[in-house]
């Protein structure tokens, strides 16, 4: 009760608020038009404030065990959801133009996961990058305009999945909508909305504080590690000819060195065989998830004291990985939206010289699987198969890795101003702490972080980019690129219990002496 | 164990950490990833505020709920269109 009335108060003082803010910032918004009008756009997802499914917030903290069980449970329905077929589908066998996204998306051809988490990415990207760039006036101190902003993502996401629905099922991808009929594919749009929704409120739930964190960032890593446990644990075999042969890598390994007779030719076939997943790709996605840990730990600390308490100290870690996996994943997105509109434009107009610029598209003699870029700017950004890509095409390499490192860097710096960490607002969040750099003077703190911390972002994010590449020309189980993300989500959510203190004392110090 | 008498000091200064704690508590929820308990970085690109809306209010268990039929459903509906294509 003493909340909402707080509600109500708050919301009528707002406008005194903003009307002072306006005051205040009179001269600068009258600047331009469109930066008034954008002051507008946020009101306009007012409407849908009181009609939006909201997740009611814990009115207490949430046990560590219950979190745990929440956290389980909203994945156990996710991984469900991403295995159910829908229903309603003739065929879902055409050349899959989304192939590049599906890992990062977390989503599954032919399920209810059709969509993923998608349209939740999307629009939380699209009005960060609209809040980031100042073209979204939303004020951080006033409660009602984060709420709003919240609000509008939301109404986004639902739009966008709307829109997706419908051109995925208007596409043909189950079959021509004429063969499926009206009803089954208003059952189909339906379906994925509903199953959208669904995800979108486990993540509403996991992020409000029932869970242990962002449910989209572990749906991710969830849908990432359960592809590299099948790849490495794959029951089902598949008959190329030489009889039947196990699709994952340690069945196959245990049953090549059981059935053979020869020993040594059964153990180099498990190592290096090309066709299918092998044990030298698991030994390398277990040393690049290994080695990525290690980094995990690499931190400056700046000693700080509090003003405010006397003879309170502490330090505050800088990470190397100081953007986390942003950088990587902005890059991957970035990289799969270019192949996909390159793939389009090239099967529509298969001879115009400037798409042909832009990628080639065709199937390597000898290879099997997804269309690859052969030539053009495609091909140049196309992440290697193996190292011995790298004698065949030495430019290549090179313009590749410069461009993921590049991307990375840049990409990991402009992310700091987006999401409010960057020196100046760590330098703000200080003052309004008390806090200032031992043995420095209060007014140089902006001076030091601004030393430090862009630094740390930007070669952390090449760091993340290098291994990345490091990690495709090793060939690990699944992309680079999802084994990173994989692993600097389960390692955020480990740091997340151990703060909370869900492992024994013990357990971490254990740990992290080893790290 | 040292038995020291109550009052003094050490209780001014836990009673000011108490109120310290409280007033934090009190003020805002927090404004982005890093008061929200990311320290010294944003580990996620998702997310930035974690405020609550006055919208319609759902309990957690309905969303449990909602997803388990919804799953049934769909489960329903397959089962029902494969029995019914080998009996008719």
């Amino acid at each position: 009760m003493k909340l909402k009335n707080r509600q109500y108060y708050s919301s009528s003082i707002r406008f005194k608020g903003i009307y002072s803010i306006y005051q205040r910032n009179k001269s600068h918004w009258s600047g331009t038009v469109s930066q008034r009008m954008s002051g507008r756009l946020l009101d306009l997802f007012k409407p849908f404030e009181a009609y939006l499914p909201e997740v009611i917030a814990p009115q207490r903290k949430v046990p560590y065990n219950q979190k745990l069980i929440w956290t389980g449970v909203s994945l156990l329905i996710f991984l469900v959801l991403g295995q159910m077929p829908l229903y309603g589908i003739v065929s879902s066998e055409t050349s899959d133009p989304l192939y590049w996204l599906r890992a990062m998306l977390a989503s599954n051809r032919g399920t209810l996961m059709e969509l993923g988490v998608s349209p939740i990415i999307t629009s939380s990207m699209i009005f960060q990058f609209l809040q980031g760039t100042q073209l979204l006036q939303v004020d951080v101190q006033n409660k009602h305009d984060r709420e709003l902003f919240q609000i509008a993502q939301k109404v986004c996401a639902i739009v966008l999945t709307f829109g997706q629905a419908v051109v995925v099922v208007l596409s043909g991808n189950y079959g021509k909508p004429g063969d499926l009929g009206i009803a089954i594919s208003l059952l189909l749009i339906f379906q994925l909305m509903f199953a959208s929704f669904i995800v979108l409120l486990l993540d509403e739930l996991s992020s409000k504080g029932y869970g242990l964190g962002s449910g989209i960032s572990l749906f991710t890593a969830t849908n990432i590690a359960e592809q590299i446990f099948w790849k490495a644990f794959a029951p089902t075999t598949v008959n190329s000819g030489r009889g039947k042969e196990f699709e994952g890598a340690m069945i196959a390994f245990f049953h090549l060195l059981a059935v053979r007779k020869d020993k040594k030719r059964a153990l180099v076939e498990a190592f290096y065989r090309s066709n299918l997943p092998n044990m030298f790709q698991v030994i390398a996605t277990v040393f690049v998830f290994l080695f990525v840990l290690y980094l995990q730990g690499f931190r400056y600390e700046l000693p700080i004291r509090s003003t405010k308490v006397r003879g309170q100290i502490g330090t505050y870690p800088i990470k190397l990985f100081y953007t986390s996996n942003t950088p990587i994943m902005l890059q991957a997105a970035l990289t799969s939206n270019i192949f996909l509109i390159s793939q389009i434009l090239y099967q529509k107009f298969p001879s115009n010289p400037v798409i042909r610029l832009l990628g080639v598209w065709g199937v390597k003699p000898g290879q099997p699987g997804p269309q690859q870029a052969l030539s053009g700017l495609a091909y140049y950004i196309q992440p290697p198969t193996s190292v011995k890509e790298i004698p065949l095409d030495p430019i290549k390499t090179v313009i590749y890795v410069a461009f993921v490192l590049g991307v990375c860097a840049l990409f990991s710096k402009t992310w700091i101003e987006v999401s409010g960490t960057s020196p100046r607002d760590i330098a703000k969040q200080f003052k309004e702490q008390g806090m200032v750099i031992n043995g420095k003077r209060e007014t140089s703190v902006y001076r030091e972080l601004k030393k430090i911390i862009p630094t740390a972002a930007a070669f952390g994010g090449a760091t993340i980019g290098a291994l990345s590449v490091c990690s495709d020309f090793l060939g690990t189980l699944g992309s680079g690129t999802s084994i990173l993300m994989a692993t600097t989500t389960i390692y955020g959510y480990y740091e997340m219990a151990a703060k909370e203190g869900g492992f024994s004392k013990n357990f971490i110090a254990g740990v992290s002496e080893l790290m | 164990m040292s038995s020291t008498p109550p009052g003094g000091q050490r209780t001014l200064q836990k009673r000011r950490q108490a109120q310290n704690v409280k007033d934090k508590q009190l003020k805002q929820t927090p404004a982005s990833t890093r008061q929200a308990g990311h320290g010294g970085s944003s580990s996620s690109i998702l997310k930035i505020y974690t405020d609550e809306a006055n919208g319609l209010r759902v309990d957690p268990l309905v969303v449990l709920f909602l997803a388990v039929a919804f799953i049934f459903s769909v489960v329903a509906m397959h089962v029902i269109s494969k029995v019914t294509g080998k009996l008719f």
